[in-house]
């Protein structure tokens, strides 16, 4: 027969047993959880992040396509041409200008001051001789206006070319910062680790069991000795 | 990542294989718009928009600009020595074709000078264009790594430059001619050629064409 003590202490170790393989079990089940939740947070951080970092690429690529938009062979040719004819405005002087065309008062004022009692024949090839020396002037001021706006002037093609990238540049290195930025905080929200369950008392519970058996043990080894 | 459960939890694995995958597809694309992009700009800056059409308008516009100040300086030039020849009377002289030969000789110098010059500032509008197409790279590059555009914030962006022909007057391209002048006065450099081409040709032994260097 078994002894009292000896059943109790079975009994008991038993008992606790179950008890330790519920809250094992049960602290999985919060581990499992918590596991979740940090899937579901590392998902959601991820897919917000990839929407950021995605529009603010877009915005850098708006820029960059908007630069190449306005590089385009045909648009730099028609800028150097507008900025040709605005400089050959400009660089004409106005009395040249009015020689070239031909206006008499303008001729005239060109003649030395004896040709003005000249004959109508000579005032006349005098001033032919003016008018074409003025239109070959402005051919060549026109030629000038030409190479100027491929470069150096205030609207030429180098200049507007590279105001339009530094423009772009701008876009594109603010996107950059902005991303930069996004990443890293993407990069803290990654380092974020899922709960880490403990099963408090657990040990204890253990430990109870342990003792448990044996006293259990004890008993029956007692017992046994006995109806030896 | 530390502290993870072990291998056993199947939807952290997961998660991450689905990271893994994703951050592929992602890659794939970046490359795949590096590629397109890089193709735009190849084709953008290409000989086909920019060809020698578009560098030929800018040498030619140069050449409209010099061309004729060197066609009158040669004419003011052959004016002079046609008069000073006709004062001296060696016109139609043996004399007078060597003037003519050294002008001629002179023109064809400097007009080669003139457009050496027009196809070296080409040379350069073609180094602008390059230099433009160099930054669409760069902002390509940028736009698809942002890594790289915070790197080269830093840096400013070397912008194209474009080194324009001197616009100004040019120089006295042709050496001044004396024709009739005492040789005491006469440069000593091609002071021998021309009085022995003058002597010789004029047959009269008199008078002097001189030329100073």
């Amino acid at each position: 027969m078994c002894d009292p003590i000896s059943m109790i202490g079975l009994a008991f170790s038993i008992g606790m047993s179950v008890y330790n393989m519920q809250q094992q079990q049960e602290m999985a089940n919060q581990q499992e959880s918590a596991n979740a939740q940090w899937v579901a947070y590392q998902r959601r951080q991820s897919q917000e992040f990839q929407a950021r970092d995605e529009a603010l690429r877009k915005n850098a690529e708006a820029g960059r396509t908007g630069a190449l938009d306005e590089l385009t062979a045909k648009k730099q040719q028609e800028a150097q041409e507008n900025e040709a004819a605005r400089l050959k405005a400009s660089l004409t002087p106005e009395q040249l200008a009015n020689q070239a065309e031909g206006d008499p008062n303008a001729l005239a004022s060109a003649m030395f001051s004896g040709q003005q009692n000249g004959s109508k024949e000579m005032q006349s090839a005098v001033q032919g001789h003016i008018q074409q020396a003025a239109i070959d002037a402005r051919k060549r001021i026109a030629a000038l206006a030409e190479v100027q706006s491929y470069g150096g002037s205030q609207y030429g093609l180098t200049n507007r070319a590279n105001t339009i990238l530094n423009a772009a540049g701008q876009d594109i290195r603010m996107a950059g910062n902005q991303r930069g930025g996004q990443l890293a905080a993407y990069n803290v929200a990654k380092a974020v680790e899922p709960i880490k369950i403990t099963q408090y008392g657990g040990s204890a519970a253990g430990g109870l069991a342990g003792a448990g058996a044996q006293i259990a043990g004890g008993g029956l080894g007692n017992a046994m000795a006995g109806s030896m | 990542m530390g502290g993870k459960s072990g291998p056993s939890n199947n939807q952290m694995v997961q998660f991450e294989m689905q990271q893994a995958q994703e951050a592929k597809d992602k890659e794939n694309k970046r490359q795949a718009r590096l590629d397109q992009g890089k193709g735009v700009i190849d084709d953008l800056f290409g000989n086909r928009n920019f060809g020698d059409d578009f560098y030929d308008k800018y040498r030619n516009a140069e050449l409209d600009y010099t061309m004729p100040q060197l066609t009158e300086q040669f004419t003011e030039a052959k004016r002079g020595a046609e008069n000073d020849l006709a004062r001296a009377g060696l016109l139609r002289s043996g004399a007078a074709g060597w003037v003519q030969g050294k002008l001629t000789n002179q023109m064809g110098v400097n007009e080669a000078g003139i457009r050496a010059k027009a196809d070296t500032d080409t040379s350069e509008l073609r180094k602008s264009i390059a230099a433009q197409q160099q930054q669409a790279y760069n902002q390509l590059y940028q736009t698809e790594d942002p890594t790289v555009a915070a790197n080269t914030a830093s840096s400013s962006v070397a912008n194209a430059q474009l080194t324009q022909p001197n616009v100004g007057a040019l120089d006295a391209m042709f050496k001044p001619i004396a024709i009739g002048l005492g040789s005491a006065i006469a440069p000593v450099v091609g002071q021998y050629e021309t009085n022995r081409a003058l002597n010789s040709s004029s047959g009269r032994g008199q008078g002097s064409l001189t030329t100073s260097s």
